[in-house]
């Protein structure tokens, strides 16, 4: 066991480091200035400045410093707002996002799964046809165009909520429903999926002959089967929820990472998106790390292999 | 007696407004700054707050400048050294007295971000590394003084100096930290800075030791949500439920929405017009590269530039685009101001220009003349022309516009848009990788010489490339280059002006570019609130003597 | 319950004569009740069982119609999707113009189909060209395994951590806003969640009987994956295309509300919603067209895939009958029970 974390931790720091490699040079790519401004009469400016954050030094050595700094966990500044560091400003929207996150989780998996299971154990039903249509219902609108019929209806005409920003619970409640669509959605249709699978293996068949109560059959046998499969993309969900969604965060003026992201990447802040990425990959890498020790603790079978 | 009464009256007066001092809260709809640290700011974002916590040498107020922390200046007699006195008392927020030094300090690092470096002695030179501090033009003589020399006569050289103050050793203790949260910063402006949450709000409080914290800036708490939204719902219900009171660049939309009463409009100083690439260059892979011949010479005959310019309908276009633009086919803007202050430029020198709303039969003739010249015998033969342009969302529209209506008016099929982030649009630019841009400059009423010359062979815009490459600047002309020499140095406004206009009329004649509109903007203002104006986004919030009920 | 009596009897007609071994006459024969379910072979099978289906009729239709539209609009209507028309700006629908006109006049009916037809080619090819890639890689990965495996599986793994955001605005800016950069940068972006499935299907049916025997015939490993395992996985391909339309679709209109969608005067239907934002409370016409548009397709795709899954469920074809026939039972049994109450 310990031999087998030992590995997966040192496959996990590789990972990481190819990940900020891939990046770093993918970035550089871009063509253009990051202190350009829209008018060329600063052009020389935009020039000192990237001397003055060696960014005119060869690439190599920026990267082997870059990589050092990474080492002693330091992003290093950011190149669009001035004066503050990349970890200052993920320590700062990490909150937020990962609370919206979250949020949207708590509410999305299990509502979805709760859905999931009813649509199969009514499989053909009208609660099922009504899970079903729902479900599709709203995701078949942009997130972008649901939060803005949202915002007309719950802001502008009935204020209910407030439109936009992100002080209090109540700010939090639309953006957090308009995230959790898709996990629920998502969720609804895999659950419902797997439960029929599980539904048609033999061992269920057997207990079904030995007389098991329909509430046994489903709550000991089929769910705990069901889920199984699920928690393998757990990691990737989770670390996705807490990265955030730009669009949402845009929709709703939302301060958090997301936003930070597209803009970074558009207005080649090079080391703010390098450390988001490295960020984000760390989240992944290590959620996957979790969630496969997980799946050895809730599922026996694995645990012998 | 008389003047014993109008004494009295001025006293209640001074008492009522005494009785009103230091109430009331302000919340600002506005944008978030990039940085807080002067020494790098680029943004005019940033200048909002700059307005409300530094104090200025002379403060930029609705179209003039008062004396806030200068007492005065003298002008040496050959009209290059001036000489500032400071006042007394004046102190940062936690005591620090402001020195002349730090107003040397403050501009010392700000020359080289905002291209008048030239103005000073051996500026440019200090900026690009090639000199020391000492040699510069810019110097604290004692605490109370401060000495500037200019590098030679320099029209655009405004003497009362919006300069502020950057504590030395505080500055340099920060570091790159400097300006990142409230307490990297020193304040010695009507406002402190409290709170700064990123992406959300900014809080300020009134300052008890600002210099004038009894006689302006009467607001006692400012507020400025600095979150960014995608569309006018947000803003429209945060106004009809008086969360804000005020709200700067809003969006047409907004404006339709909250009612005409409340929106108030300002011409910013940002032209935006086509520029073309007749050059026959680009940049690329470390060498210059010719471009397609029959692209070049297609944007190097006039004729054909011509009928693109008479094509438009300048007023049509801007109308729907961006509503809050004003449509111009002349280079300066109607902020420019002529001889007098009650007079603008450009009513008082008028140019030949192209009609506003344009003239298809005039274009479709210069076209005709055009495609003779070149020996093409339609419209169909032309080469394929990129157009360059940013992919914000007024760019956009403005280029699917322009290009609808040339195909529309002249027929031409051969414009094709290329949309690219801002940062690398300019790289594009800058790189002349580009036929047809669409591009975006600061012609400042208070840098009327500066905003032009950079067109003269050899300037900042027209020889982006500089030195090396095999055609000598983007436009060229020598006439206009004797006339802005000639500009620069004349000291008379009437003569100088007169000057401009000619130069003006001739790079205007030779359409190398073609100005479409001056960007523009709204703000809103609620009911509750007196006296808040607006000039120009880069200025500041001037809430010099604002009150709310 | 005469005629399932008869029936019964009709089937099963040795009890009385079952010393008789003279062969049936052919009207013995027609007397004996067919099997329940014709035996089919697959693919008309799932047809028809598409076919009787109302929702996935009513998807198609659907479907066909959106498809014959973005198709034919364009080409018929008298207004030109990008031609600018100052003097009719803001317009809300009319006779002249049934979608009305947005802030620079041009027609939005014909813009939004025209728009229709971007996000849809890029819906299809920006889902069909991942899959291919990522089946491709996932089949090399999976057939040929050990090292090859783990590198892959290792670049997958590094691919799937970087923000897909990332490859996109690359793509996006290296290569131009266009259809056809959106469509790569989908496939770059997006092919490594197929081939981890793939990879694991080839892994399923590498060692299955009928696939050993083929090679042990001598097949070729592209012939096995071809003929032997593909056609096993196709219906849950398609699923997962139907699925993936959408998706793809998505992230156009994402983009586009990023500001970095596809160059004018192209339009896709995310960039004329995205602009309709800007007019959204004055203007909701321009808004809300190129919305329902997206919605409609979005809809009917999401349903079709649902039918389609469960139509190709070879297993689930008795289910739904016994399903079927168990309610309605227990409907008759409720219906009789409260007739004799």
């Amino acid at each position: 066991m310990v031999k087998y974390i030992a590995k997966r931790l040192l496959i996990s720091v590789l990972t990481i480091w190819a990940i900020a490699t891939v990046c770093f040079f993918l970035l550089r790519l871009l063509p253009g200035n990051p202190f350009i401004l829209k008018d060329p009469l600063h052009m020389k400016n935009a020039e000192r400045m990237m001397a003055y954050y060696g960014l005119d030094r060869p690439l190599l050595e920026q990267y082997a410093s870059y990589m050092w700094n990474l080492l002693h966990l330091d992003f290093g500044y950011s190149l669009t707002y001035i004066g503050r560091s990349v970890n200052d400003v993920i320590a700062t929207y990490f909150p937020i996002t990962a609370q919206l996150g979250l949020q949207a989780l708590l509410v999305g998996i299990p509502l979805g799964m709760l859905l999931g299971v009813l649509s199969a154990v009514f499989r053909g039903g009208k609660l099922d046809y009504t899970c079903q249509i729902t479900t599709i219902l709203l995701t078949a609108l942009p997130s972008f165009v649901l939060a803005a019929l949202l915002q007309l209806l719950f802001c502008v005409k009935l204020k209910w909520f407030p439109a936009s920003q992100w002080l209090s619970f109540k700010h939090t409640i639309l953006p957090t429903f308009i995230l959790s669509i898709g996990i629920i959605s998502s969720h609804c249709r895999s659950m419902r999926t797997l439960m029929l699978e599980v539904g048609k293996q033999d061992y269920l068949k057997t207990a079904k002959a030995k007389g098991i109560s329909k509430f046994r059959m489903v709550f000991f046998h089929q769910i705990r089967n069901a889920i199984l499969p699920m928690i393998t993309n757990l990691g990737m969900e989770i670390a996705g929820a807490l990265m955030g969604s730009y669009i949402i965060e845009k929709a709703f003026s939302i301060p958090g990472l997301g936003s930070y992201f597209v803009t970074s990447i558009t207005g080649l802040d090079y080391t703010m998106t390098l450390g988001l990425v490295v960020f984000q990959s760390v989240l992944v890498v290590f959620a996957n790390f979790l969630v496969d020790l997980l799946y050895g603790v809730v599922d026996p079978r694995v645990r012998i292999q | 007696m008389k003047k014993l009464v109008s004494l009295l009256l001025a006293l209640a007066m001074l008492l009522t407004s005494a009785a009103a001092l230091a109430e009331g809260s302000l919340t600002i709809k506005s944008t978030e700054p990039n940085t807080l640290n002067w020494t790098q700011s680029q943004s005019n974002l940033d200048s909002d707050v700059f307005y409300l916590i530094n104090c200025f040498l002379y403060r930029p107020y609705n179209g003039t400048a008062y004396a806030e922390a200068a007492e005065g200046y003298t002008v040496s007699d050959d009209g290059l050294t001036y000489t500032y006195t400071l006042k007394d008392g004046l102190v940062y927020s936690d005591g620090t007295p402001v020195t002349a030094d730090d107003f040397a300090y403050g501009l010392l690092t700000k020359i080289g971000l905002d291209s008048t470096a030239n103005f000073y002695l051996n500026g440019e030179a200090y900026v690009n590394g090639e000199a020391d501090e000492s040699e510069v033009g810019i110097k604290a003589l004692d605490d109370k003084t401060l000495q500037i020399t200019l590098a030679s006569y320099n029209a655009d050289f405004d003497p009362e100096l919006n300069a502020c103050p950057l504590n030395r050793a505080f500055a340099e203790a920060q570091g790159n930290a400097l300006g990142g949260t409230p307490d990297n910063l020193m304040y010695s402006g009507p406002y402190i800075l409290t709170e700064w949450v990123y992406g959300s709000y900014l809080t300020f409080e009134k300052n008890p030791s600002y210099i004038y914290a009894d006689d302006s800036f009467q607001i006692s708490n400012v507020k400025i949500l600095s979150s960014t939204d995608s569309s006018a719902s947000t803003a429209y219900s945060m106004f009809e439920t008086g969360e804000v009171d005020v709200i700067v660049s809003a969006k047409t939309e907004l404006v339709e929405l909250v009612g005409e009463q409340y929106a108030h409009h300002y011409d910013s100083s940002a032209m935006q017009m086509l520029e073309f690439n007749t050059t026959g260059y680009y940049y690329a892979d470390g060498s210059f590269q010719t471009r397609d011949e029959a692209v070049t010479a297609l944007l190097a005959n006039k004729n054909f530039r011509l009928a693109l310019s008479w094509a438009l309908n300048r007023e049509a276009i801007v109308g729907a685009v961006n509503e809050s633009g004003s449509p111009t086919a002349r280079y300066y803007g109607s902020t420019c101001l002529g001889t007098t202050d009650d007079v603008a430029y450009i009513d008082e020198y008028p140019v030949e220009t192209v009609s506003l709303t344009g003239d298809e039969a005039k274009a479709q003739a210069y076209l005709a003349a055009a495609l003779e010249e070149l020996g093409y015998s339609s419209v169909d033969e032309l080469p394929t022309v990129k157009y360059l342009t940013f992919d914000s969302e007024m760019y956009r529209l403005m280029a699917e516009t322009i290009q609808s209506e040339w195909k529309r008016v002249l027929g031409i099929n051969n414009i094709e848009i290329e949309l690219q982030p801002v940062q690398s649009a300019i790289m594009s630019m800058v790189y002349m990788d580009y036929d047809i841009y669409y591009q975006s400059l600061s012609v400042t009423p208070t840098a009327m010489v500066t905003s032009l010359n950079c067109w003269m062979t050899g300037g900042t815009v027209s020889d982006v490339m500089g030195a090396g490459a095999p055609f000598s600047s983007i436009y060229s002309n020598s006439q206009f280059d004797e006339l802005m020499t000639k500009a620069a140095t004349e000291s008379d406004r009437a003569a100088r002006l007169s000057l401009l206009a000619q130069a003006e009329q001739i790079i205007i004649d030779d359409a190398v570019i073609l100005p479409i509109q001056f960007n523009g903007s709204y703000y809103i203002v609620n009911d509750r609130v007196h006296g808040f104006v607006q000039v120009d986004s880069q200025e500041g919030l001037m809430i010099n003597y604002a009150t709310v009920d | 319950m005469n005629t399932t009596t008869e029936a019964i009897k009709a089937a099963s007609p040795m009890e009385e004569e079952a010393l008789d071994f003279t062969p049936l006459t052919e009207a013995e024969r027609s007397k004996i009740q067919q099997p329940q379910r014709p035996s089919t072979r697959y693919w008309p099978e799932v047809w028809n069982r598409l076919r009787h289906n109302p929702m996935a009729v009513f998807c198609m239709v659907l479907m066909l119609i959106i498809i014959l539209l973005a198709i034919f609009v364009p080409i018929f209507s008298p207004y030109e999707f990008d031609a600018t028309s100052l003097m009719e700006k803001k317009q809300g629908p009319s006779a002249a113009h049934w979608f009305g006109t947005d802030s620079a006049g041009r027609d939005i009916f014909t813009r939004v189909w025209m728009g229709t037809r971007t996000s849809l080619v890029i819906g299809f090819l920006g889902a069909l060209l991942p899959y291919m890639l990522g089946m491709i890689i996932g089949a090399i990965s999976g057939w040929v395994g050990g090292r090859v495996d783990m590198i892959i599986m290792r670049i997958v793994d590094i691919m799937l951590c970087i923000p897909s955001m990332i490859y996109m605005i690359l793509i996006l800016i290296v290569m131009g806003g266009n259809a056809f950069s959106l469509i790569v940068a989908l496939a770059i972006s997006g092919w490594m969640g197929s081939a981890r499935a793939f990879r694991g299907r080839i892994l399923q049916f590498k060692n299955r009987e009928f696939v050993l025997a083929a090679r042990t015939l001598g097949a070729t490993p592209i012939r096995i994956i071809f003929h032997y395992i593909l056609p096993n996985i196709l219906g849950n391909m398609a699923v997962g295309l139907c699925s993936a339309i959408p998706g793809a679709i998505f992230a156009e209109a994402g983009m586009s509300y990023i500001g970095l969608g596809i160059n004018p005067p192209a339009t896709s239907l995310g960039q004329l919603a995205t602009d309709g934002m800007k007019y959204f409370m004055t203007q909701f016409h321009v808004f809300i067209f190129p919305s329902l548009v997206i919605f409609l397709i979005i809809f009917a795709l999401y349903m079709f895939g649902n039918a389609l899954r469960d139509a190709l469920d070879p297993r689930l074809r008795n289910e739904d009958f016994v399903i079927r026939r168990f309610r309605r039972e227990k409907r008759r049994h409720r219906a009789e029970r409260r007739v004799r109450a």
